[in-house]
């Protein structure tokens, strides 16, 4: 008896979490500083490709269009990891933006599901999280490449009691309008900035990292600056999605445009790649489940197959013979 | 011997948190509830009104007092007495108050009918009868059901806010009941006692307070009942089959910006209320809250 609790016991030993704690990468450091922003102006939107040439060009002052990136673990978990940028108020509104690899969603629940474009599970281990804010650059508490820092300043009352204030300018609301929400992982972070009383002054961009992929430990991202207000961009007139910055994923940029085509993304017999996923994921209408089904079988598959919905197309059938 | 030890070391380090209740009263004219109303009558019953003014005193009147405890009082930026504000961040944005704590006396409810989102405070009102007559007879605008027929009798408002929030007994609805009711007359004064719960206790800090008052116009009754804290878009959206509308609830933030939503007609404190307490943070002596500023454009 004694003998069978501590096999038991042993047994219950072999599950320490290690798995979740990703591993430094040399290539990566999870603390940077990326320099200087430039905000890409409206016309410049005009045309807007994320990944194109033109948007990820430094201009002549070597300030970043569109970046893409990716951030690493710290040698020890317990420090915060992340990056910052600065870019100059326009005396304007400026929109600021952010999107973590790679897509995530819920799971449908519904009984009639077959109606979601989400009947399948997400694989969550390529998926990461970086949290957006943005302030003056004056009042950024953090080293940028050094130690991260937000933007909030104690106020002591004329009692001597101390109220921390934020001071951050990236208001982000969340479902029940909270000003400081943040989005879960992978999904596209951004905020309108005003800067119209701070022509020509420092604003300082904080990309927090939230949750690395388990696949790899690297959150891969893309981040820029642009001109207008986020709802309102030129660039995005009808707002900013999953796929307004493209092919952030690891290894995105070096898939041949003949494997990001429709006829190719769509053929069962390619193997999945992030760049149908991001788009299959964008176009909504079943078109992401019937991506999932066709790459159930690929090696690190980007659904998973839950069993309990049937094809969509079966689905279909079911319901036009019904 | 050893616990005997230690159980008696326990007692005699008391746990001591700068948070607790703050007691006291809010005292408030009777000049406050005295206003000129508008009664609504349709004697031959076709649904046309016709209306009647009278300056009347009835506690009913008095809105949700909001109260609270403040580093200090800023008597120079408003027209009133104000509690201090931190740092002005955001333009166009007051600066936060930060309060310790705070309270109300009576609160916005939702009585049942869409007509009464954001115009019915708790602690005012006995009965749904009460309801019913304050309407019609101080505000001018009798309660009318989802279909527009005047609601007369209160036993069937009763039979309505049952339905409406599946209750089964008169002690769900806050907004009325004999017990509830918070105003008591005193001399020339209505006067109601308070508990500021989980407030942080510090030695001299300010109490203050306001009286949201309703918006009552003897020449435009659409807008009467009507309360400045109170988010016509908050509170639970109701979306059924024939009917959409929102309950309303009080904004989240009136003690901390409480300039936004003081207005013409409110009656304010004279932030002349301070608290001190004891090396053991104890509350050395009840406290008044006189709302005895009358707000006005003269």
């Amino acid at each position: 008896m004694l003998v069978s609790l501590m096999a038991l016991m042993l047994t219950g030993c072999d599950r320490d979490g290690e798995f979740y704690i990703t591993q430094p990468n040399p290539d990566y450091p999870f603390l940077q500083n990326l320099g200087e922003f430039r905000v890409i102006s409206k016309e410049e939107q005009a045309d807007f490709l994320s990944y194109s040439d033109a948007s990820m060009a430094d201009d002549e002052l070597g300030r970043h269009g569109v970046y893409y990136g990716g951030l690493g673990a710290p040698e020890d978990p317990s420090f915060y990891g992340g990056a910052t940028f600065n870019f100059k108020g326009t005396g304007g509104t400026v929109c600021v933006v952010v999107d973590p690899e790679l897509v995530f969603w819920n799971q449908a629940q519904s009984p009639q599901a077959t109606t979601s474009s989400y009947l399948y599970l997400d694989n969550t281990d390529d998926d990461g999280d970086v949290d957006l804010d943005v302030g003056l650059t004056s009042y950024y508490t953090g080293s940028p490449g050094v130690e991260m820092g937000g933007f909030e300043l104690v106020y002591t009352d004329p009692s001597n009691q101390d109220h921390t204030i934020s001071f951050s300018e990236c208001n982000q609301s969340g479902s029940i309008t909270n000003t400081g929400s943040h989005s879960g992982r992978s999904t596209v972070e951004y905020c309108s900035v005003d800067t119209s009383s701070q022509a020509g002054v420092d604003f300082t961009g904080v990309l927090n990292t939230f949750l690395l992929p388990i696949n790899d430990g690297v959150v891969k991202y893309a981040v820029t600056v642009l001109e207008g207000s986020c709802t309102k961009l030129t660039a995005a007139p009808s707002g900013i999605d999953e796929c307004f910055l493209a092919r952030e994923t690891d290894g995105a940029f070096d898939i041949p445009d003949e494997e990001t085509t429709e006829e190719y993304c769509t053929d069962p017999n390619q193997p999945w790649n992030p760049v149908c996923l991001e788009n299959a994921f964008c176009d909504r209408v079943k078109v992401l489940n019937a991506y999932c089904e066709d790459h159930f079988e690929d090696d690190n598959a980007p659904c998973i197959d839950n069993g309990v919905h049937p094809p969509a197309d079966d689905a279909a059938d079911e319901s036009s013979s019904g | 011997m050893l616990a005997l030890y230690l159980a008696l070391g326990a007692c005699a380090n008391p746990e001591v948190v700068s948070e607790g209740d703050i007691t006291g009263r809010v005292v408030i004219p009777k000049e406050a509830a005295t206003r000129t109303v508008v009664s609504a009558s349709d004697d031959d019953g076709d649904g046309v009104y016709t209306y009647t003014t009278q300056e009347i005193t009835d506690p009913r009147l008095l809105g949700p007092v909001y109260i609270g405890a403040f580093a200090g009082m800023d008597t120079i930026s408003f027209p009133y007495v104000h509690p201090q504000m931190g740092p002005l961040i955001d333009a166009g944005i007051r600066g936060d108050t930060f309060p310790y704590g705070g309270d109300t006396i009576g609160r916005i409810d939702f009585a049942c009918y869409a007509t009464l989102s954001c115009k019915v405070t708790t602690s005012r009102f006995s009965d749904y009868d009460d309801v019913l007559d304050y309407f019609k007879n101080d505000i001018g605008i009798p309660v009318v059901d989802a279909y527009g027929v005047e609601v007369t009798d209160g036993s069937a408002m009763r039979q309505w806010c049952y339905d409406y929030f599946a209750a089964t007994s008169d002690a769900e609805m806050a907004f009325i009941g004999d017990d509830n009711l918070r105003f008591e007359e005193d001399g020339d004064n209505y006067v109601a006692s308070f508990k500021m719960r989980h407030t942080e206790r510090v030695d001299g800090m300010s109490l203050w307070g306001f009286m949201d008052a309703p918006e009552i116009e003897t020449d435009q009754v659409r807008v009467n009942g009507t309360f400045t804290t109170c988010n016509p878009n908050g509170g639970r959206q109701v979306d059924a089959y024939n009917t959409q509308f929102s309950e309303g609830s009080s904004y989240f933030d009136v003690l901390n910006y409480p300039s936004t939503y003081v207005q013409y007609g409110d009656w304010v404190a004279d932030g002349e209320a301070t608290v001190s307490f004891d090396s053991e943070l104890n509350q050395k002596e009840d406290v008044d809250i006189n709302l005895n500023f009358h707000f006005s454009a003269e």
